[in-house]
């Protein structure tokens, strides 16, 4: 008889075949999901399931933070992992590392149920889109550097808007790293103090290219941007959950780029017209002022004014010429009267004498009057045609 | 405040407005005029770069 084994050892046997079963080891199996359960520990149970079969399946905490979906009952998944038992149970069990959706329906499911989700807590409300800048002269844009969607972004913003700038934070559009190179470049930009908004964009692609933009955590990462965002994934007919996040969704990189930017050229339109506008109205203005004062000029107040002065002016005219005429004919009368007078004095200088016959003697050249003059003594006589000096011969008294 | 491209252009229209509605003195317009000349130079230079400007958030430059 063979040797007796506890439960124990017997599960642990087994456990040990099942680990060290190559054929057992890195395998791949898709199946629909049911009994999901996650557990507040973060760890995932749940039972994968075919038309005839189940296994019991765990997921660990740190494997499930790499899932980018939310998966629930009803979803086709692949699944990685490797095959053991739980002693306690003696149950045979899928420890699982990966989980991908398999199949657009379980796209279609996946992505349903997230923004069923993310609805319920508002996260795509429209009290909480913010507005666009008019005039963003810097622009955040969160893409891979290699993808046809920067390329497209850069030659629509050269065209419209050339005097942007672009700030540019690399990370990768697809693949498993994708998630959280995204959710960095999103993150760096927002902390940018002078970037006026924020484009997440990638190029067109397939399904599963573009999934990553339906994860759960870049969506609430766009969400709580302080700064606008506007996302543009794939074409026009791709929706992702970030779209529905998003201030402002686009639905290809180009029309992210025309809806972010004005057009400089009805920019500079408009500001030639605000130009002209401005010149205009204070020409006119002036010109107002000026016919205003014209009319004012003209009106009867005014003239009134004017006559008035003017009447004043011709009064102080007559009175100034009335004055001067008063004080020529003063001055005539006056200079007359001095005439007249020096007539007078004429006729009375002593050299009018002397046309009488009357002689002046001088002395020493002076006209002397009752002077004595003794023998010897010489003068001069000064009579109307002739000057006679003289000496005195001999003097007697004039005999009254 | 700083000046930016959003309030230049608002103060603009602003401008545009009163003067246009023409009960300013004219004191009053030759000031807004004055205004409205450094604010039309301020937007007409921010406009005037012609290449658009690319940079990168940080030297890590990832594949995509």
């Amino acid at each position: 008889m063979a040797d007796i084994l506890t439960v124990t050892s017997l599960n642990l046997y087994v456990k040990s075949l099942l680990e060290n079963d190559s054929n057992l080891i890195g395998i791949a199996v898709e199946g629909e999901l049911s009994n999901f359960k996650k557990y507040p520990s973060g760890h995932c149970y749940f039972t994968l399931k075919d038309e005839k079969s189940t296994i019991k399946c765990v997921m660990f905490q740190s494997y499930v933070r790499g899932v980018n979906f939310v998966p629930d009952n009803g979803m086709k998944v692949i699944v990685r992992g490797k095959v053991s038992l739980y002693e306690r149970d003696g149950a045979y069990q899928l420890y699982v590392t990966n989980m991908f959706l398999s199949g657009t329906g379980s796209y279609q499911i996946a992505f349903e149920r997230l923004k069923e989700k993310l609805g319920k807590e508002g996260l795509f409300n429209l009290e909480h889109k913010k507005q666009l800048p008019q005039f963003p002269f810097k622009i955040g844009v969160a893409t891979s550097p290699k993808g046809a969607a920067l390329h497209d972004i850069i030659s629509t913003a050269q065209r419209r808007f050339p005097c942007a700038e672009i700030i540019l934070a690399p990370c990768m559009v697809q693949g498993a790293e994708a998630e959280s190179t995204i959710i960095n470049a999103i993150k760096q930009l927002d902390e940018v103090d002078d970037i006026d908004l924020i484009i997440i964009t990638r190029g067109g692609g397939s399904k599963e290219d573009l999934w990553v933009f339906n994860s759960e955590a870049i969506a609430r990462t766009a969400f709580a941007c302080k700064k606008p965002t506007i996302s543009a994934i794939g074409h026009e007919i791709d929706f992702s959950i970030l779209d529905f996040v998003c201030d402002v969704r686009a639905a290809t990189p180009t029309q992210a780029a025309e809806i972010a930017l004005p057009d400089i050229n009805s920019l500079k339109m408009h500001i030639s017209s605000l130009e002209r506008n401005i010149l205009n109205t204070i020409n006119n203005n002036f010109k107002n002022y000026r016919n205003n004062l014209l009319i004012l000029e003209k009106s009867e107040g005014f003239l009134n004014i004017a006559n008035r002065t003017s009447r004043e002016k011709d009064k102080l005219i007559s009175l100034q010429k009335q004055l001067k005429s008063n004080i020529d004919r003063k001055i005539e009368l006056l200079s007359n009267n001095v005439y007249a007078k020096t007539e007078i004095l004429e006729q009375q200088s002593p050299l009018n004498n002397l046309k009488k016959g009357y002689a002046l003697i001088y002395k020493d050249n002076k006209v002397v009057k009752n002077y004595n003059f003794t023998a010897g003594e010489s003068a001069k006589i000064v009579t109307d045609s002739q000057e006679v000096d003289f000496t005195v011969t001999k003097t007697r008294k004039r005999k009254a | 405040m700083k000046q930016t491209f959003e309030t230049a252009m608002a103060r603009l229209e602003e401008i545009s407005r009163i003067l246009a509605e023409n009960n300013v003195t004219l004191d009053e317009s030759l000031k807004l005029y004055a205004e409205g000349v450094k604010l039309l130079k301020f937007c007409n230079t921010k406009l005037e770069q012609a290449q658009i400007k690319i940079s990168e958030i940080d030297g890590d430059i990832l594949e995509a």
